[in-house]
């Protein structure tokens, strides 16, 4: 249950501790980043989707005016590098695989010359058949994207829980249907860029602005053959993440090969094209068939999913996303039965991977819409559906997840009063429906080795003030300004005097950075953890100064008094000049740890698989053009329940954002593909949503508390554009009686559904 | 984007020149938002660019109730949308321009180029078919003026000759009352270019008499294509369809 | 052909040798040293690169450098004064209207055009002047509380 506490600077509105310089423009990017001599780096990229290589010839583009390297895969150790599979190279060897695969690359003194160098660079392609669509992949006789891979499946997953064919037996009522979620790009305004220096001592020097800084430095030390400590990783601003700068892309890389060949520093930012054709990993497109049993009262007694995912030409976090897509969705409702399938399958397209949601949102897709069928097949409130159905606090799911805070039900009934549900419903309007879905995320997830947590250190400077050096980073989503607030609770200082460091792999602990809405919840932990160790030194220094007992000490504002004697006290300030300048003298640093309660998956994928989790709800009223198909968005209501609100104005930002990109997920974001080709891989063609394609929006955080997270908090970054595309497909068959299975939701695809119905 | 030298003539009889001079190897340039984006793309690789920019008086507008509008062919959409006669005589044209892009587009981007890039996803031509506007073009050689509705071709073409440019775009002042409208359908972002465009004008004494429009297609990328069609005028007799009611009446 | 290119910008005078390919939102960040004007899309649509040009708002990645000869222009740094904020940066920091920050310089120029004009813009009005820039990362929301929140800051001072 909830539980109140008091804080003085966890849950208040203060500023972005970086808001400053970004509004100045003073902010440095990848792209604002020069070094002296510093080179630039284009790369050459394959025009076929499937194609063999029978020689380069760089020699035309080498002898170019301004041309200072040339790079092909014979520069590298034609190593296969990957997150979880190695099987991507820096350059293609011997054949690429979809279009845009990195090929050669070059350096020289301004953007013209490389381009015109690349224009010089002379391979000769023999192109190889190909395959697009990951069914057609899985047939027998289909082309091999990697020769070893049989059928082209990458990742097979086949998992029952219970007896599923029991659970359907006792079903009252079975619901069956196929969806088909898209691709979406994640469309950070800045693109991926990288400037990479090569000392001749060894060490690679690499700003990035990645998301994931030590899971970057790992991999590129892997597929450079270095050890880690070879690479230091200095993140730059970052002009937005959401998954799509987690270095599963191969730009930090081909910087580094092109500044220890040309022995300049070089700098290498993806075009825009790029970054559709082969830069951020797309979110995996999957083909969902569901099947669900449910009881007369709504009680869902059995689900059966099976899912086929499209891993494009390498893997990227593919493979864990297909487990998300199967089996994360088991923890939102109470679910005893489940039996799920997953291939996922490789073609010869830019490879998928890890994208706000992570699996999520093409899983609710599928299954908030069976649901939704099926509340409407049995006559039942789809609000009333949830209820029944839904998780509860020490809620196990059927693959272990194990649930210590869950306020699903309280985000249910806020949702039915913020959108006036029952009144809505009661006088529904032609063409006007309404539309419900329920979403769960984790606070961190155990899949990078078998490590689930953070560390930070803070320090004190002689003035007082903390500094903490973390190497989770920011992206955008406002975790400093959240990690600044959590130690100036714990210290009992002002926000104000609470500043952290920029992420660099070389002066900061591992961190695994920004994915699966874990920094407020584990770093959060961490930091907090480090906070009390610098605050018992703290004490200590000040119980001498006091001469008091440092357990009767306590601390606010930035002094620190006895509890009840606040007249007499010193400043955070004195108590660390104090500890500094004297004989044996030393600086009060402190280190923090934390590690989640949560399981590594194995081949059966059971346990629990992180240490929270976050839920939510979303609605819709939607209205439908008959004679145009197009959809309006009447109102839109979020409820979402992220335990302890840290950083109020931040979260909201979360929580709008994530809707805009469910919104461009649901109505308007689409990349064409012909013959594996993108036609549209440009912001004219692709279109995201602007400032006047967003409906209303009423949102509110639940009263909740989770009792392992820093201060009550957890995750809530990915929550809000999981269940969206559902919702809105929802609303439009309460709107009109037609149900649309693949997205985007088009008005052609509408009308269309409106026709055939007639 | 291929090396070019950069002119900035002072006179339309100068650009015509230089036209003539550099032939295949020139383009003009009047705002750059259409060229700019063909030679980054490498569709368009002139050696020469000619700038219309700095020729005085090629931004004017001018209107005298006998004459009609004369908009010079550098007007840009905002000085368009913002001329006080364009509001108070044509308001089809006022909320056409209104509609082009978003103001910074319309700061940049001319009449001229507009239609001289002949995309019929664009949102002007039909408007200003549906006023029959005609248009002025000029080369060292010879004067023309003619239908702008005759100078749509095909998707991205024109009948704009080598050696020509775009100088002026007349539209007469249409009879009173007037009913009209402009549709520019949207489905996927209110930033896009339009799916179909439509405008429509009503004349006559009991505006009745006859109904014209045209219409700017095209369908949104996502599953049909795209069609790519120039605005055709139609005039369709009164009564002859139903359609909905014209609320705009000047 | 590389030309002499003379800008006053943010009310100094600037003078840089440039080809005449070089678009003027390169020209500024890698000739002028001002990297506030982002590239997003190179193409007219994110409005990252937004400027002002002769007081006029313009997308600087449309233009040339050499159209721009001559004439004044307003990039995101010249708008704080001696260090300190102008009224709708600061409503920028305070109602939170950003996150990255990558669409901020845009967005706020935008606003400052917009606010120029009209010191009491309706919601709508907000939205249609700031349409033309995207923001991937705060779906709007508070993006527009910025531009209220400046109106009234504009309008008090
Ligand atoms: C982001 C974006 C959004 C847009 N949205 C819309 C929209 O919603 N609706 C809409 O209608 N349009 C839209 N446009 C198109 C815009 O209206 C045109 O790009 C613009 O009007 C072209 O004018 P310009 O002066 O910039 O042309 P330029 O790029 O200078 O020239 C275009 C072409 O015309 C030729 N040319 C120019 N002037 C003359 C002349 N006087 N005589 C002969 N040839 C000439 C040039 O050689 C060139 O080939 C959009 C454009 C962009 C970039
Ligand atoms: S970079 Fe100029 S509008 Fe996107
Ligand atoms: S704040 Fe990131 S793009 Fe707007």
């Amino acid at each position: 249950m909830a539980k109140a506490e008091k804080f003085s600077v966890v849950g208040q509105r203060v500023q972005r501790v970086d808001g400053f310089d970004k509004v100045t423009g003073e902010s440095k990017y990848i792209a604002d980043i020069i070094l002296p001599g510093m080179l630039l780096g284009k790369i050459l990229r394959s025009p076929y989707p499937h194609a063999r290589i029978l020689r380069i010839d760089t020699s035309k583009a080498e002898h170019l005016r301004g041309v200072r390297a040339v790079v092909t895969a014979e520069d590298t150790l034609k190593r296969p590098w990957g997150a979880f599979f190695a099987d991507q190279y820096i350059l293609s060897v011997g054949k690429a695989r979809y279009v845009g695969e990195e090929v050669a690359a070059v350096a020289a003194v301004d953007l013209d010359v490389a381009e015109e160098a690349l224009a010089l660079i002379d391979v000769e392609w023999e192109p190889l058949p190909a395959v697009f669509d990951a069914e057609e992949a899985m047939k027998a006789g289909a082309p091999l994207v990697h020769d070893d891979k049989k059928r082209n499946i990458a990742v097979t997953l086949d998992i029952e829980r219970g007896n599923i064919q029991r659970a359907f037996a006792e079903s009252d009522i079975i619901v069956e249907d196929t969806f088909q979620s898209a691709p979406q790009w994640h469309c950070s305004i800045e693109t991926i860029g990288s400037v990479a220096e090569y000392a001749s001592s060894g060490k690679y020097t690499i700003y990035m602005n990645s998301q994931t800084l030590f899971n970057a430095r790992y991999r590129i030390a892997a597929a450079l053959g270095v050890p880690e400590t070879d690479i230091r990783i200095i993140q730059s601003a970052v002009g937005g993440g959401f998954g799509g700068k987690s270095c599963d892309d191969n730009n930090a890389l081909v910087a580094a090969i092109l500044a220890r060949k040309a022995g300049k520093p070089v700098k290498v930012i993806n075009s825009r094209e790029e970054e559709f054709l082969a830069g951020c990993r797309p979110r995996v497109f999957m083909k969902i068939d569901v099947k669900l049993g449910f009881k007369k009262d709504g009680r869902i007694r059995a689900k059966h999913i099976r899912i086929i995912a499209d891993n494009g030409a390498y893997s990227a976090k593919a493979p864990a996303i297909t487990g998300v897509a199967a089996m994360r969705h088991d923890t939102c409702y109470k679910y005893s039965d489940v039996k799920t399938q997953a291939y996922l399958v490789y073609t010869n397209k830019i490879p998928t991977g890890a994208f706000r949601g992570f699996g999520n949102p093409s899983a609710e897709w599928a299954v908030e819409q069976a649901i939704d069928i099926g509340a409407h097949e049995l006559g039942i409130d789809p609000m009333e559906i949830a209820r029944i159905n839904a998780a509860e606090s020490g809620y196990v799911s059927p693959h272990g997840n194990r649930v210590t805070s869950c306020e699903l039900k309280q985000c249910l009934d806020m949702t039915e009063k913020m959108m006036d549900w029952k009144k809505k419903r009661a006088d529904k309007k032609p063409n006007t429906g309404l539309g419900l879905a329920c979403t769960v995320h984790v606070s961190g997830k155990r899949h990078f080795g078998d490590y689930d947590g953070s560390s930070a250190t803070i320090k004190i400077n002689e003035d007082g003030k903390a500094l903490i050096l973390s190497g989770e980073g920011e992206i955008g989503q406002g975790v400093h300004t959240a990690m600044c607030q959590i130690a100036a609770e714990e210290l009992g200082v002002r926000v104000e005097d609470v500043e952290i460091s920029k992420a660099d792999t070389d002066l900061t602990t591992f961190c695994l950075g920004a994915f699966a809405s874990r920094l407020t919840y584990i770093s959060g932990n961490a930091v907090k953890n480090a906070a009390s160790n610098v605050k018992q030194q703290l004490f200590q220094q000040a119980s001498e100064m006091l001469e008091a007992n440092a357990d009767d000490l306590i601390s606010h504002g930035g002094r620190i008094f006895v509890k009840g004697a606040e007249g007499k006290f010193v400043t955070v300030a004195d108590a660390a000049r104090a500890r500094l300048f004297r004989h044996n003298g030393a600086p009060i640093v402190g280190s923090g740890s934390f590690d989640a309660d949560s399981v590594l998956p194995d081949k059966t994928r059971f346990g629990n698989e992180s240490g929270a989790y976050n839920y939510g709800v979303q609605a819709a009223q939607v209205e439908v053009d008959r004679e145009t198909g197009q959809v309006k968005v009447l109102q839109y209501v979020i409820a979402s329940d992220c335990g302890t609100v840290i950083y109020p104005i931040g979260a909201e930002g979360q929580v709008e954002g994530g809707f805009a990109q469910g919104i461009g997920y649901a109505l308007i974001e689409g990349l064409q593909f012909d013959e594996g080709r993108p036609v549209n891989p440009n912001f004219s063609d692709y279109r995201i949503p602007s400032m006047r394609d967003l409906p209303p929006l009423t949102h509110a955080f639940a009263d909740s508390y989770e009792p392992t997270g820093p201060f009550g908090a957890k995750g809530l970054g990915e929550l809000n554009m999981d269940p969206t595309a559902a919702v809105i497909s929802n609303a439009i068959f309460d709107a009109v009686g037609v149900r649309i299975k693949t997205l985007p939701i088009t008005p052609e695809k509408v009308l269309k559904a409106l026709t055939e119905k007639g | 984007m291929v090396k070019f030298d950069y002119f900035e003539p002072k006179s339309v009889e100068q650009a015509c020149a230089f036209l003539e001079r550099h032939a295949d190897e020139a383009k003009l340039i009047a705002g750059g938002t259409a060229l700019l984006i063909w030679m980054r793309m490498m569709l368009l690789n002139p050696h020469v660019v000619v700038s219309l920019a700095r020729i005085p008086g090629f931004d004017s507008i001018s209107f005298d109730p006998k004459d009609g509008l004369r908009i010079k062919a550098g007007a840009r959409h905002r000085d368009i949308e913002l001329d006080p006669a364009v509001r108070e005589h044509y308001p089809l044209l006022y909320e056409t321009f209104r509609k082009v892009a978003q103001p910074r587009i319309r700061n940049m981007g001319t009449i001229g180029g507009n239609l001289c890039q002949g995309d019929p996803l664009t949102d002007p031509g039909a408007s200003l078919i549906a006023m029959d506007a005609e248009i002025t073009l000029t080369s060292s050689k010879a004067k023309r003026t003619l239908p702008l509705e005759k100078f749509f071709v095909d998707y991205y073409q024109t009948d704009l000759r080598p050696g020509e440019i775009l100088i002026e775009i007349r539209v007469p002042l249409p009879a009173r009352p007037l009913g009209w409208a402009h549709i520019k359908f949207l489905p996927r972002s209110q930033e896009d270019f339009a799916t179909v465009g439509v405008a429509l004008v009503l004349r006559g004494n009991a505006l009745g008499k006859r109904r014209r429009s045209c219409a700017a297609k095209r369908s949104p990328m996502i599953e049909s294509g795209r069609w790519r069609r120039w605005p055709r005028m139609k005039s369709i007799p009164w009564m002859t369809t139903a359609a909905p009611p014209i609320t705009n009446v000047t | 052909m590389k030309r002499t290119i003379n800008l006053t910008i943010n009310e100094e005078a600037f003078e840089a040798e440039a080809e005449p390919r070089l678009l003027l939102s390169y020209f500024l960040r890698e000739r002028a040293g001002l990297t506030g004007t982002h590239i997003g899309c190179v193409i007219g649509e994110c409005g990252a690169c937004t400027v002002l040009l002769d007081g006029r708002l313009v997308k600087s990645c449309l233009l040339f450098a050499v159209q721009a000869d001559g004439r004044k222009v307003l990039t995101i740094e010249g708008l704080a004064k001696n260090g300190a904020l102008h009224p709708i940066q600061e409503a920028f920091v305070q109602q939170y209207g950003l996150q990255c920050g990558y669409c901020t310089p845009g967005m706020v120029l935008a606003s400052y055009s917009l606010l120029r004009d009209n010191l009491n813009p309706t919601e709508e009005e907000i939205r249609k002047a700031l349409g033309g820039n995207l923001c991937m990362c705060t779906g709007y929301v508070q993006i527009v509380e910025s531009v209220k929140a400046a109106a009234k800051k504009l309008q008090q001072s």
